[in-house]
């Protein structure tokens, strides 16, 4: 039998997805899941700093290089600090700096645990989670 | 920052954020924590210690 979820409130849904892109784990404070939240939020910064930290390189959306395209798609998962951090000219990357394949790879999972978290709001906010 | 420590300082991060994805008691949490920890530490020194075995390739 197929699961039926809960859809009645969309607005919930989508503001807390959004959020949670935005800001890591702040979708999990807007539905009341706030050391959770926090927790997120703390383990995605630290991430991402890290990654910056060890000279990881940022990369904007290039649709010529199909695997660019994929690392930009990695790294905006991120959210708000990406665009940020690109804005500022944060995140140059040093290609010749040992580390650099280390903050690539912080940088990387940053985003896309970041959307792993935000599905993970979705199933709270539809109640197929707590 | 070296090797060693940019790989438990990540496995600590992504283990966190897996264990608190993935399971729901705080012991269960604690445990998949432990489990998944010990494996990216241990895995990555063993494939370490395989690559060691073949130096010029």
């Amino acid at each position: 039998m197929q699961e039926s979820l809960v859809y009645e409130n969309r607005t919930k849904i989508a503001v807390a997805f959004i959020l949670g892109w935005l800001i890591p784990g702040a979708g999990h404070i807007y539905l009341k899941k706030t050391a959770r939240g926090v927790i997120f939020f703390l383990c995605i910064m630290a991430l991402f700093s890290m990654g910056i930290f060890l000279q990881g390189a940022l990369v904007g959306l290039d649709f010529a290089d199909f695997f660019g395209f994929l690392k930009w798609f990695a790294e905006v998962g991120s959210g708000l600090v990406y665009l940020v951090a690109v804005g500022a000219g944060i995140g140059a990357g040093e290609i010749t700096s040992f580390t650099y394949d280390y903050g690539n790879i912080f940088l990387y999972t940053a985003g896309l645990l970041n959307m792993l978290i935000m599905l993970d709001t979705f199933d709270i906010s539809v109640g197929r989670k707590n | 920052m070296g090797h060693f420590s940019s790989l438990v300082l990540y496995s600590v991060l992504v283990s966190i954020v897996f264990a608190l994805l993935t399971k729901d008691t705080q012991k269960e949490r604690a445990l998949y924590f432990l489990k998944m920890f010990a494996a990216f530490v241990g895995l990555s020194i063993l494939s370490a210690w395989f690559m060691y075995l073949f130096p010029f390739w």
